[in-house]
């Protein structure tokens, strides 16, 4: 209680240590952000025509209406509920078959899982898009020796395929990240229930199903969340992959290229902060789905 | 460890399973290793072994803009790695261990600013960039990848120093040390661990970012190795130079990888621990 005390009477203290902190931050994010929507409401130069002065809702308004940004919102939450639900399924069921192992083996296989995770979402997308050339590509020539097709797969020439491609991409990168949390904790689960259970003659499955599950819920619902943020402002992957095809382009593709090739200010403001908007429902969304069940059981 | 000694068919079907998960994890690296080893129709075969031929490697690193986009993609990363650092261990330290009012709410903003996407601040910094001058030079990346690494630094750190036992201050006030005698002396050593973890998990994803680096970056004078990457584009429709392309992602992917390789274990404890607390 001492240093409490101690403390209370200097409350400048704290303050002056987040400062250096607090102000860096202000800069990068509340000024960019307040001029995000400062622009968003402003009229965008055309041509030589400068902007006309005064507030107006019309980026909003020609946003509702086109079918380009429609697309990317279509294609961000496919992309990113496949993922999220792919890599927490099979993060768990890697962590499951990790922890049979002795932990020696155990620390060198996590590190090899892990090595995706460190490489560079551009150079994963130039993997596996070489892989999966449809003319050139490894997997094609596999499938045509094992003699399952006959001729290569164009494997991105319909949108749902460029959408796939996007999500085995991120499930090779980014499963590790989900293993690596389900194992910490599996670790960090009370030992007792489960031989208890065991004692009852509980099979594995019930025991996972009706102990393990519930309990590593709350971590597992927290690291999906985080994933599920990552995943929808997912930019490499579409940009590097397919450039500026409408077909498979990401909401932050879409706001980047408004900005930086059509020098559309406040167009590109407007469609960050309606993809904000999506992002902010789909997220709500997740949390009341994930969340439900764990008050069920509790 | 339960199930597997319950079933004596365990071990088979762990194996198969982890043996997958392997194949899947190191194929398309391994894929990628065999065709830098290639060029000119060799490209387009599809016998998984090659002889290594270390010639795209050669022409990459005999080229010195590559390097500038290496030494770029150094700097950046190492430098929004200090800054970060720097700013956020103070931050942390009063997160951590001092009770005071705001704190929850400076705890929230924090979280709240780690879930902004990239692209809800990318115009209003494109012309905060733009008026300090920076547009096209190094310091926009560094300034604008303080974005996510500092919220993440202060909030991994945070949750270090609160874990050290509270007798730690008390013992110290007592024998009147300073508040930054305290911190540089007693607290810093202890959390260490965090440091690096922090430290290296932000150079990894600032050697890894690509909308900013590509975003605020014009020329080859400030482009960074993912960008270059990225780029890379055909001179002809039917000529990619995919040997070429896979040696210098490979390059460009052997930094992080390598950190990963030597600190795992500092690295995955920052990632659970910021993930957990």
């Amino acid at each position: 209680m001492g240093v409490r005390g101690h403390l209370k009477s200097f409350p400048w203290q704290p303050w002056a240590l987040l400062a250096p902190a607090l102000i860096t931050l202000a800069a990068l994010i509340v000024v960019p952000l307040g001029q995000t929507i400062h622009l968003a409401f402003s009229h965008d130069p055309h041509g030589f025509v400068p902007a006309r002065a005064g507030m107006t809702f019309e980026n909003f308004r020609i946003l509702l209406g086109d079918a380009a940004w429609w697309h990317a919102v279509r294609t961000t939450s496919l992309f990113a509920l496949g993922a999220v639900l792919a890599e927490t399924v099979l993060g768990i069921a890697l962590a499951v078959v990790l922890q049979g192992f002795g932990s020696r083996l155990r620390g060198v296989m996590l590190a090899i899982l892990l090595l995706p995770w460190a490489v560079p979402a551009v150079v994963a997308a130039r993997l596996w898009s070489w892989m999966l050339n449809d003319q050139y590509g490894v997997l094609n020539a596999a499938l045509v020796h094992a003699g399952l097709i006959t001729h290569g797969i164009a494997w991105t020439a319909s949108p749902a395929g460029m959408v796939l491609l996007m999500v085995m991409i991120d499930i090779w990168q980014a499963t590790p990240f989900m293993t690596l949390l389900t194992l910490a904790g599996l670790q960090s689960l009370p030992l007792e229930a489960m031989e208890a259970a065991r004692l009852d003659g509980a099979t594995s499955w019930q025991c996972f199903r009706h102990i393990t599950l519930p309990l590593l819920w709350p971590t597992l619902a927290v690291a999906a969340l985080f994933r599920l943020l990552d995943a929808l402002r997912m930019f490499d992957l579409s940009s590097v992959l397919y450039g500026s095809d409408i077909d498979g382009m990401s909401l932050s593709v879409f706001v980047q290229m408004q900005i930086v090739q059509f020098g559309a200010p406040g167009y590109g403001a407007a469609s960050a902060l309606a993809t904000l908007a999506v992002i902010g429902l789909i997220v709500a969304l997740f949390w009341r789905c994930v969340s439900w069940p764990r008050g069920e059981k509790a | 460890m339960i199930a597997s000694s319950r079933w004596p068919c365990g071990w088979s079907w762990r194996w198969v399973a982890m043996s997958g998960a392997l194949l899947q994890t190191l194929f398309p690296l391994y894929w990628a290793l065999v065709t830098s080893f290639r060029h000119g129709p060799a490209l387009f075969s599809t016998v998984p072994v090659a002889r290594p031929d270390f010639g795209n490697y050669r022409v990459i690193l005999s080229d010195p803009t590559w390097w500038r986009y290496a030494v770029n993609s150094l700097i950046s990363a190492s430098a929004v790695g200090v800054i970060s650092l720097v700013l956020a261990i103070p931050a942390a330290y009063a997160l951590g261990r001092m009770s005071f009012r705001g704190r929850g709410t400076v705890l929230a903003l924090l979280v709240g600013s780690s879930m902004l996407p990239q692209i809800a601040i990318l115009s209003g910094l494109f012309t905060v960039i733009s008026r300090l001058g920076l547009y096209n030079r190094l310091g926009s990346l560094i300034f604008a990848d303080l974005f996510f690494a500092l919220p993440f630094a202060i909030w991994l750190l945070a949750g270090f120093f609160r874990d050290l036992p509270r007798d730690l201050d008390e013992a110290a006030a007592l024998d009147g040390c300073g508040l930054l005698r305290r911190l540089v002396t007693i607290h810093l050593p202890l959390v260490w661990p965090g440091i690096v973890a922090a430290g290296l998990l932000i150079f990894m994803n600032c050697w890894n970012e690509f909308l900013f680096a590509l975003t605020f970056t014009l020329s080859d004078s400030a482009r960074t190795l993912p960008v270059s990457v990225g780029l890379i584009s055909a001179p002809s429709r039917f000529e990619l130079p995919f040997g070429m392309i896979m040696s210098a992602s490979l390059l460009a992917t052997l930094p992080p990888v390598l950190l990963v390789l030597m600190f795992q274990h500092r690295m995955t404890a920052g990632l659970t621990a910021g993930a957990v607390k």
